[in-house]
């Protein structure tokens, strides 16, 4: 097991090597917007749809969550029995809830912002604005999160990690795995977001273009 | 002056001016803090290892018991909001009170109260409180600075009523205090409990609901046009016993369940909040049956009604427990009862779903509330790595040394305290602030004459006000974050200052009159 956690590890980190050029694509676009407009779509489709993929399962657990805590609360106040599966199925549907959702809530424009400036600034400023949040805060605290979360990530998946009581979850790991999954959704969907801003910074997108919400539940 | 006071400064100064760029709060204060963190580590003046404690905070707050309440008392807001539910309990209180002119203001204050007073978590409340009663009152035309600076300081009500996370966590800390100042004073010191917290609250947060009634009161009659009386009833026919029961009456007893469960120590808040989003989901079923549910559907959500009674009822009267040596056979025929009635009650909820779902609210409400959790879990998460490299550059020494410099006794250094805490509102979260602020500035106050009870609620007050102040106030952040776009942010902003002076007016009579705060723990016991 050791070995390939190793290995896989090792993997993709030179593969997450491979794809760093990638983070600077949006400022390739600002330079060469017209041939880069097709493959900069592309991407951002891709990404885009990764995020709603994630958000997906970000949904089911926000229902999930509702009817797990409530069987749990029956179990307690009726029957006076409680399981520790159950207060970790909470726990893990809980964090898939923002773990998984943010990455899409950012897409979607949800996160809260200070307008009050903001809406005095055209297209152009604002997009520039989006760029430059992108590369100077999400990709840095993303990396930040993925390169220091990844000896803590490793040593729970060497021993597949369960959750503390005996009658636990036996899936603490992928709990814990919630985190560099998180930073690169975060890193995939500001790419996103700055490969928009470029776009629209060189005229090659308006800035409303997908306005109309990706489909509410993916 | 030294480097780490000047780039802690300057991190503060920073995060402002990004935050005006408009860029999402959660990213700036994350990003601000570790572009200043890098420089702090390059400069020597940070080690590296606390910047890569973000991942192991991130897990705590995944892991943090409290705040899973956070998610279910969200969509317990929006499955209110996206079946009208919580639409029509606003209506029929407005036009219980619609002879009075400003009737949907006194409605939002007093049904935001009870919602706050159910979910005690500033972000939740204020969010729930938005979606809620803001599209109701800018319909009926109300002037949007009143209605949100009513929902914004409705919502902070949740942090001063109990139950409330912050009194919980500040009984912890003032406790902890408390026994701290005993030790350096030589005396004993009790316990302050977070009973003790509760019923110290009670007195101050109801008469500020009354405060924010009596302001209303006065606007209704000085400015009608800012909070004109309701439109719908020109039409309408009277209301009906059975209207007032069904949007009414269910809500409220929905409110009351969970709130009361809490007070009564009966629940944990996450529980109350699952009970709460369950009832929720039946109560939107049982709103949209009529128009979008299959045969079955209403008699399934009333099915699961009954059980939730034979359940009470069963649990009350017999012993249901299943771990237990024997069970006499009384006892079994009626815990294989309340089994069924458990599955019956599950699936009334599945029914009230299917409804939703075909009404095609039950997937966008949950997306709604997953936006929502994953904003305010951001926030945190940001939040946390400010505070993170804040503390690394020694912010918080600055604060105790110049505390310690103060003249003028108990009261300047009080006054002072305030004043910082308040500042430090509009940056660190609450949790932040009690953990960090408190057990520094709670034993030499307590140690120069303060009751920790007192001072307790007098915090609680002030974070809540700051919470409450632009432009950094947390509560209009997450006000703005939940309001329709038409909405302006300086509109906000401009609305939450009265209430803001009601706040202060509170804290001064508070301040003057301790027994406010003490009176009821002593009785209480």
């Amino acid at each position: 097991m050791e070995t390939f956690v190793t290995v896989t590890g090792t993997g993709l980190r030179y593969a997450g090597y491979a794809l760093l050029p990638l983070l600077v694509l949006p400022l390739l676009v600002l330079l060469l917007p017209k041939s880069l407009q097709r493959p900069a779509d592309g991407l951002r489709w891709v990404l885009d749809r990764t995020s709603g993929l994630a958000m997906g399962f970000a949904v089911s657990a926000a229902f999930l969550i509702i009817l797990i805590q409530l069987c749990a609360v029956l179990l307690r106040y009726v029957f006076g029995l409680s399981f520790s599966w159950l207060n970790d199925s909470v726990i893990l549907t809980f964090a898939m809830i923002f773990m998984l959702g943010a990455a899409a809530t950012l897409r979607d424009d949800g996160h809260v912002r200070v307008d009050i400036l903001r809406n005095r600034f055209g297209p152009v400023t604002r997009s520039s604005i989006e760029l430059v949040g992108a590369m100077a805060f999400i990709f840095p605290i993303s990396i930040l999160i993925l390169y220091s979360g990844s000896g803590l990530i490793a040593r729970t998946w060497i021993g597949l990690e369960p959750f503390n009581e005996s009658d636990g979850l036996p899936i603490q790991f992928l709990f814990k795995t919630l985190v560099p999954v998180f930073a690169i959704l975060m890193i995939g969907q500001g790419l996103s977001q700055a490969l928009k801003a470029a776009l629209i910074i060189r005229g090659q997108l308006a800035e409303d273009a997908d306005r109309p919400d990706h489909g509410g539940a993916v | 002056m030294e480097l780490e006071l000047i780039l802690a400064l300057g991190m503060f100064l920073c995060a402002i001016l990004a935050l005006l760029a408009g860029y999402p709060v959660a990213l700036t204060l994350g990003g601000v803090a570790l572009i200043f963190g890098l420089i702090g580590v390059e400069l020597g003046l940070i080690p590296l290892p606390i910047l890569r404690n973000l991942p192991s905070r991130i897990l705590g707050s995944m892991e943090n018991q409290v705040l899973i309440a956070v998610p279910l008392f969200v969509l317990m807001g929006v499955i209110l909001e996206r079946s009208r539910v919580a639409d029509d309990l606003l209506h029929t209180a407005s036009r219980l009170l619609a002879r009075v002119r400003g009737g949907l203001g006194y409605a939002v204050v007093i049904v935001g109260a009870l919602l706050a007073a159910s979910t005690g978590i500033v972000g939740a409340t204020v969010i729930t409180m938005t979606l809620i009663a803001l599209p109701t009152m800018l319909r009926q035309g109300y002037d949007p600075k009143l209605a949100t600076g009513t929902i914004a300081a409705s919502g902070t009500l949740g942090q001063i009523i109990p139950p409330s996370i912050v009194l919980i966590l500040l009984a912890e800390a003032v406790s902890n205090a408390n026994q701290s100042a005993a030790m350096r004073s030589g005396g004993g010191a009790g316990v302050v409990s977070v009973g003790d917290l509760f019923a110290g609250a009670l007195l101050p947060g109801l008469m500020l609901v009354g405060l924010y009634l009596v302001y209303l009161v006065v606007t209704a009659i000085l400015r009608p046009s800012a909070s004109p009386a309701v439109s719908v009833e020109d039409d309408g026919a009277p209301l009906t016993g059975a209207e007032i029961a069904r949007s009414l009456g269910a809500p409220l007893l929905l409110i009351i369940a969970v709130l009361g469960s809490i007070l009564a120590g009966l629940a944990s808040p996450t529980e109350a909040s699952a009970i709460g989003a369950g009832g929720a989901l039946l109560l939107a079923g049982l709103r949209l049956a009529p128009s979008h549910g299959k045969a079955g559907d209403l008699a399934s959500i009333w099915g699961a009604f009954a059980s939730l009674l034979l359940l009470g009822l069963l649990t009350n009267t017999l012993d249901l427990t299943v771990n237990r040596e024997s069970i006499p056979t009384g006892d079994m025929i009626a815990i294989a009862i309340a089994a069924l009635a458990s599955l019956v009650l599950l699936g009334g909820i599945l029914s009230a779903a299917r409804v939703l779902m075909r009404a095609n609210q039950f997937g966008s409400a949950l997306t709604s509330g997953a936006q929502i959790t994953s904003m305010v879990f951001l926030i945190l998460i940001g939040a946390s790595l400010f505070a993170l490299v804040f503390r690394a550059y020694g912010g918080e020494h600055y604060v105790e040394a110049l505390l310690t410099s103060i003249p003028g006794g108990l009261w300047g250094a009080l006054a002072i305290t305030m004043l910082v805490m308040f500042l430090l509102g509009f940056f660190l979260d609450f949790i932040e602030i009690v953990f960090v602020v408190v057990p520094i500035v709670a034993p030499p106050l307590i140690i120069l004459g303060a009751d920790p009870v007192w001072l307790a609620i007098l915090m609680a007050l002030n974070l809540q006000t700051s919470f409450l102040t632009p432009p950094f106030g947390f509560a209009l952040f997450y006000l703005r974050g939940a309001a329709p776009e038409g909405v302006k942010t300086i509109d906000i902003w401009r609305g939450a200052i009265p209430y803001i002076g009601l706040q202060l007016t509170m804290i001064a009579l508070v301040a003057a009159i301790p027994s406010l705060a003490t009176w009821l723990p002593s009785v209480a016991g």
